[in-house]
């Protein structure tokens, strides 16, 4: 997806996960998203916009999350803002635990414990 | 999803595109480039629309029927690439519909084909209901009893399957397979006989004597297509029976093999199945012109 290389190459699932992630805090639409996710992680995840709307489609497909237009609190345009459901919610946390034990194993492999080596 | 779904969700994506795209404009002029500037900053840093439109509508699913054909095309391209693998497979498939087709084509003749009378869309089997409901054929006394109450079974036709045996000096008897019938089912059926006449009503009496109408297929096989069998006994059952009428090529009765055909002369209360526990006799009526075939049932 990513023709330049100083940006990081996010996994399908692992965008899914930070998408449903940001909308904890409550609803935002897709640019307040990928803004977002940039902040937080200091510029080193640049939102592609190419990958940021399929992948809310996706999650708005399968019922994590759900879309409706809004006006903006501040403005007077509309924005479609999406939010987190229940099922988004337990998806959440499945997710959640499934990177943990990912990030776990691949840190044993990579830095292995003093006595294994 | 209908096309006017897809419509609706498609012009939705380019409202939310849109909108998005013009609030990533108005960051990049808040960090101080030109408005020109900030519109072409603005679609870079959105990347390809028509890229996030294509990966959009992957999302929805619509992309499947184009999956499909290129799943077909790879298909034929690995069956072109192992020729026996296609073979057997064709040969295969060749064979299976070979033999269906082959199947299907004697049921359709033997079951399916509809009966080959004139309109035979307004013949209609005749049954009795019994007491428990269950459908039952006719018998003699019903029969009888149905004729003299007037209306539309009193123009009913009844035949029953039979079997004779057919024998002629010098000649080895012979099992034939044919029909006894009341008098109106060959005008009920609507067929003609193609030599001399089929019976009348005063031969479907007890006591007339014997008659026979014979089948085409019978007359050629047996009889030399003699047209001067008509008005001549042969030997049914050991009684002479006479000849009245030849019925035409291919007509073979009901169930296509009868192939030839006697009065039943019915009486109430005596003969052959009288008795009122038999039945034995299937009814056959033709719905006249002005009754929908609906009713009938």
């Amino acid at each position: 997806m990513a023709k330049t290389p100083p940006r990081a190459n996010l996994l399908q699932g692992t965008l899914d996960m930070l998408v449903l992630r940001t909308l904890l805090y409550g609803p935002a639409h897709g640019h307040q998203i990928g803004k977002h996710i940039q902040r937080t992680t200091n510029d080193f995840l640049q939102m592609q916009h190419g990958s940021l709307y399929p992948a809310l489609h996706r999650l708005e497909r399968r019922g994590w999350i759900a879309s409706k237009w809004e006006t903006a609190p501040d403005r007077n345009r509309e924005f479609k803002y999406y939010r987190l459901t229940d099922k988004g919610r337990k998806q959440l946390t499945v997710e959640e635990s499934q990177w943990k034990q990912m990030a776990e194993a691949v840190a044993r492999v990579m830095w292995p414990a003093a006595e294994e080596s | 999803m209908h096309w006017w779904q897809i419509r609706k969700r498609n012009a939705d994506l380019e409202r939310e595109l849109k909108s998005d795209l013009d609030l990533e404009e108005e960051d990049q002029r808040d960090r101080g480039l030109s408005p020109e500037q900030a519109r072409y900053a603005a679609r870079r840093a959105f990347g390809n629309t028509a890229l996030i439109r294509e990966h959009s509508h992957e999302a929805w699913g619509v992309a499947g029927a184009e999956r499909f054909w290129q799943d077909v095309r790879y298909a034929l391209r690995q069956l072109r690439r192992s020729p026996r693998f296609t073979l057997a497979a064709l040969l295969t498939l060749a064979l299976g519909t070979g033999a269906n087709t082959a199947m299907f084509s004697v049921i359709h003749s033997v079951l399916l084909k509809s009966w080959p009378f004139p309109d035979s869309g307004r013949l209609v089997v005749v049954s009795q209901r019994q007491a428990n409901g269950i459908a039952n054929l006719f018998s003699t006394q019903d029969f009888l009893d149905w004729k003299r109450q007037g209306g539309l079974l009193s123009g009913m036709a009844v035949h029953v399957s039979w079997q004779f045996n057919l024998s002629a000096a010098g000649t080895q008897p012979e099992r034939v397979a044919g029909a006894e019938i009341s008098h109106e089912w060959v005008s009920t059926l609507g067929v003609e006989p193609m030599l001399g006449r089929s019976f009348a009503a005063q031969e479907d009496v007890a006591g007339s004597g014997n008659f026979v109408v014979l089948s085409s297929a019978l007359w050629h096989d047996r009889y030399g297509a003699d047209p001067q069998i008509v008005g001549k006994p042969i030997l049914l059952d050991g009684t002479p029976h006479t000849v009245l009428g030849i019925m035409p090529a291919n007509f073979n009765g009901f169930d296509g093999k009868e192939l030839l055909w006697t009065p039943l002369q019915l009486q109430a209360g005596s003969g052959v199945g009288s008795s009122p526990n038999i039945h034995w006799l299937t009814g056959l009526i033709r719905l006249p012109d002005a009754f929908p075939t609906r009713f009938a049932r």
